[in-house]
């Protein structure tokens, strides 16, 4: 098996900053204390691949180490396909993953085009280099749960009781997330062995005995206004409705099983080892008992809400799965990105990284110090970067995720540049976000659901969000399909800038960290929400909004 | 790899080093930031993921009868040559306990064996370190976890593992993806066994009971799976027992609380499943020897008492069963030990002690031989007589006349 590894301090291996910076994060994406696979060349998210194969991934380390600072290399679905002449200030790469003519937008075609080699599935940031590991998801739930917080509590979940279940590698940052904005967590997981493993590893503090108990040390921790996060072994619809029949109201209500994969949903009654059995024995069997859990696992839900607990589901399809199965009201709670993560996007704020392609942590820490000093009146920014210091140590590039809004990104970006050419930090920084944002993503079951204008399943904006981005003179611009709920259901656009202390680096950062963003708050404004109106016409915005 | 800075006439250093050290494999320190910044302080640019321990091999048995200096000079032997080892692969060593060093090293995520790898650097720090002090060590190795905070973990699973040296015997590296985890399992040390053990304390058969240990360990070292301290604990319950019956049959009490507690002791410290075994049969014989002895000294006193019983009552007609009531053990076991405490069986001891007094009556009374025959028990004075004839040798009157006759010229020549 070939390893790859990311190259670290400010040797260059490449022609230009620009290209080095994108070999680093092609390859940090492969470390194998970052990828999930790095064998099969799979970052993460299922099969979400780096490049199509070894001999593509091979490729394009050596055209980018051989292309020139007037070149533009051209990926499509993980394969390099050409180098062109453009221009200084044009990106260095550009990729296209995963798109299908929307006729044969499904699973079973795309993965008959890809068995043929045709094409690549690159979910969202692994196909556009610019996976971090865990960071991400963890900030995505904090985020959520803080916006839960603000939105029905005042702010903080501090004497709240949240229930919730799944603690697999999406699940597993709700602990934190909840008892790091002060709640207390009931998380349900029908697998022993998982629930045990987030204990070892701190990500719950309590593994209780039964659910009772669970209830009952929820209970004492709630009276003393203390967080806690408590780990549960049971079947969530089984444990949702014992909860109802205790006659107890948590105050949240969520869940993430993998309710989006029947195969992988455990039935009712079942051990996680017997589910298993039984879907390679019998799998119609399967899924006829996983929708009958399904369904009694959205009743649950329906039910907490009708008593008055705030509902939402966390973007794992629970709702259609139930309204396949005939549950009528399923929609009657929302999801969570229409729910608590529409308000940022309609600020331009969404989940914005860097990365420190030195490798060393130090230059992590020293933006850390910078990004809280300039937004020194921000709170939540504040405990995020707190929170994130504690719990994470680096392996890979170091890298930190903060949500900006549209005037702190490019603010930002030009003072790590400008850090990066004082010679404070120790090589050039990669400056980055996740493609779930307010321009780059349409998809209706997450991100885009219940748009005001009804425009959920409007494709052009992450398309224009990447051409602007390529006019903008981002390094690296990618426009993908299917990143996080699979293919036929969402469009989304990745793009990536090399702060590396130069003047056109700061050029490019001041213009894609402007453009992106902004174009998000136009996209949310058009579809009438008022925040967004709002800002389009302030004097600071940086794009003029055509009415 | 980088080379490990640090400034080694600075003690200040050292310690502090030793001490964050200590700390992160504690998990005292809870911030990954504070993991940074002092290691940054403290000179250690090594990034550690993976954590080995060492223990020297029967440390307590080797050191029981040293003084403290001379015991902290061998730890500290142990320590410094570690640290020298671990110097050269960029390893951080450190004492963790009175016998047990820790060494943090890091092992790159591009190594393909990874469990081999570190398995090949144990050996080399074992074998360097047993060349150096010619202590035998023996060492744990724990998982690679690639973020620093749960670095604990991957010290907790090279403890769980050299716990493993307890069935693989001294000087060994195990890796604990290498072992089979223990269980808690203990139908080997069941009541069953307890009660068996019993019985051959009771019996005072030392070798009964070796047999019933042997085979128990040999069966515990084939299973190799049983927890060393629960084995431990098990052990020493069984002991306690032991240790209740022996003193419920006449072992003397202060002599098994001193044998409890020693034993208890060094079946804790036991480092090998051959020294707990040994150790077993020592706390055995120790046991058996105390029931041995105070059965010996039990008889003693019961027998005494029996005979004083006797001689104040042979002259009614007392059985050897009213006599083992008396002393409370069974007519059985008092027939038996009775002619071991006095040489003669009960009857024949009865029998003398009445002749005796009907040889102080003969000479020193004016009672007739009839009278005499009643007070020392028998109502028929025939029967008396040939008794007496069979005991002495002569008839009653024979005695008295002829004693007489030798008491009357003593007196009449004085």
């Amino acid at each position: 098996m070939e390893i790859f590894k990311s190259p670290t301090g400010n040797k260059l291996s490449c022609k230009g900053w620009q290209q080095e910076g994108l070999l680093r994060l092609l390859l940090n994406c492969l470390n194998p204390d970052i990828a999930k696979d790095p064998e099969e060349l799979v970052a993460y998210g299922g099969t979400g691949k780096v490049a199509r194969d070894l001999n593509s991934l091979k490729a394009i380390i050596e055209a980018l180490k051989t292309l020139e600072n007037d070149e533009t290399l051209l990926i499509q679905s993980g394969k390099p396909v050409g180098i062109f002449r453009t221009f200084e200030f044009a990106p260095r790469v550009i990729m296209a993953g995963a798109l299908l003519v929307p006729r044969w937008a499904n699973w079973d075609y795309f993965q008959e085009l890809s068995e043929k080699g045709l094409t690549a599935y690159g979910q969202s940031t692994a196909g556009s280099w610019s996976y971090i590991g865990t960071q991400g998801i963890l900030q995505g739930t904090w985020e959520t749960f803080f916006q839960v917080a603000k939105r029905h509590f005042g702010g903080s979940l501090r004497g709240k009781l949240v229930l919730t279940s799944g603690l697999g590698e999406m699940g597993s940052a709700q602990p934190i997330a909840i008892t790091s904005n002060g709640g207390v967590a009931i998380v349900v997981d029908v697998d022993r062995a998982i629930v045990k493993k987030r204990l070892i590893s701190s990500m719950i503090d309590i593994m209780a005995s039964s659910l009772e108990e669970a209830c009952e040390i929820a209970k004492e921790y709630i009276s003393r206004a203390e967080p806690i996060s408590i780990g549960v072994v049971g079947n969530a619809a089984d444990a949702y409705e014992a909860v109802l029949s205790y006659n107890i109201k948590p105050d949240v209500v969520t869940d993430q099983t993998p309710a989006h994969d029947l195969k992988s949903y455990v039935p009712s009654d079942l051990s996680p080892e017997e589910a298993r059995e039984l879907g390679k024995t019998n799998p119609e069997m399967y899924e006829k008992i996983a929708r009958d859990t399904i369904k009694r696992h959205v009743l649950a839900m329906i039910e907490f809400k009708k008593r008055g607990s705030v509902v939402f589901d966390y973007g794992n399809n629970l709702r259609e799965q139930g309204h396949r199965v005939g549950v009528k009201d399923a929609f009657c709670f929302p999801g969570f990105a229409s729910e608590y993560i529409r308000p940022l996007f309609c600020e331009g704020r969404g989940p914005f990284r860097w990365i420190a392609l030195s490798g060393d942590p130090e230059d992590i820490y020293r933006t850390d110090e910078i990004i809280l000093s300039i937004f020194k009146g921000d709170g939540r920014l504040k405990e995020w970067i707190d929170l994130v210091e504690r719990r994470f140590a680096f392996h890979g590039l170091p890298a930190r995720v903060c949500w900006l809004n549209y005037k702190e990104r490019a603010v930002f970006g030009n003072i790590i540049n400008e850090m990066v050419k004082l010679g404070e930090l120790k090589a050039p920084v990669a400056i980055t976000r996740d493609h779930m944002d307010a321009a780059a993503v349409a998809s209706p079951f997450r991100e885009t659901e219940a748009m005001k204008d009804g425009s959920d399943a409007v494709a052009d904006w992450p398309v224009l969000n990447a051409l602007l981005n390529c006019a903008s003179g981002a390094s690296l611009v990618g426009l993908y399909h299917g990143g996080g709920v699979g293919i036929g259901y969402s469009i989304h656009s990745g793009v990536t800038v090399i702060a590396d202390g130069s003047r056109e680096a700061q050029k490019r950062l001041d213009l894609v960290l402007k453009a992106d963003p902004a174009l998000g708050v136009i996209r949310y404004a058009d579809a009438g929400y008022e925040i967004a109106k709002d800002i389009i016409k302030s004097a600071v915005f940086p794009a003029k909004a055509v009415e | 790899m980088n080379e490990i800075t640090c400034h080694k006439n600075n003690p200040l250093e050292v310690y502090a080093r030793r001490g964050f050290l200590r700390d992160l494999l504690f998990n005292n320190i809870t911030s990954a930031k504070d993991i940074w910044n002092l290691q940054k302080k403290l000179n250690i640019i090594i990034q550690p993921n993976t954590v080995m321990v060492v223990t020297i091999d029967n440390y307590y048995s080797e050191t029981c009868n040293k003084s403290e200096i001379q015991k902290q000079n061998l730890r500290l032997k142990v320590l410094q040559s570690l640290e020298k080892c671990a110097k050269s692969f960029n390893a951080l060593a450190v004492n963790m306990d009175e016998n047990l060093y820790a060494v943090l090293f890091r092992v790159e995520n591009d190594v393909v064996s990874q469990v081999e790898w570190a398995i090949e650097l144990g050996r080399f720090i074992k074998d360097n370190v047993e060349e150096d002090t010619g202590i035998s060590v023996s060492v744990g190795i724990g998982r690679r976890y690639k973020d620093i905070l749960d670095l604990h973990l991957s010290y907790k699973d090279a403890v769980t593992a050299c716990h493993h040296k307890f069935f693989w015997g001294k000087s060994q590296v195990i890796h604990i993806e290498n072992v089979i985890p223990f269980t808690e399992e203990l139908s080997l040390f069941s009541i069953e066994v307890e009660s068996q053990l019993s019985v051959k304390v009771l019996s005072c058969d030392d070798e009964g009971a070796f047999n019933i240990i042997d085979e128990l360990f040999g069966n515990a070292v084939k299973e190799r799976s049983v927890n060393p301290l629960i084995m431990k604990t098990r052990l020493i319950e069984i002991i306690t027992t032991l240790i209740r019956v022996a003193f419920e049959a006449g072992a003397d009490q202060e002599k098994l609380a001193a044998l409890s507690g020693h034993s208890v002791e060094e079946i804790l410290r036991s480092d090998t499943v051959s020294e707990l075994r040994n150790q077993m049969r020592e706390v055995l014989r120790g046991i058996i020897e105390e029931v041995s002895l105070g059965r010996k000294r039990m008889n003693l006193q019961v027998f005494e008492k029996a005979v004083s019983y006797i001689q104040e009552n042979f002259r009614k007609p007392i059985t050897l069963e009213q006599v083992a009531e008396h002393v409370h053990i069974s007519p059985y076991y008092f027939s038996h030990g009775f002619k071991n405490f006095t040489g003669m069986n009960f009857i024949d001891y009865i029998t003398r002690l009445k002749m005796e007094e009907a040889k102080k009556l003969l000479l020193t009374t004016d009672l007739s031989i009839g009278q005499i025959s009643r007070q020392v028990g028998y109502n028929d004075p025939n029967y008396f007589g040939r008794v007496f004839k069979n005991v002495v040798g002569i008839p009653p009157s024979k005695f008295r006349a002829s004693k007489k006759v030798h008491i009357d010229r003593i007196f009449s020549e004085g």
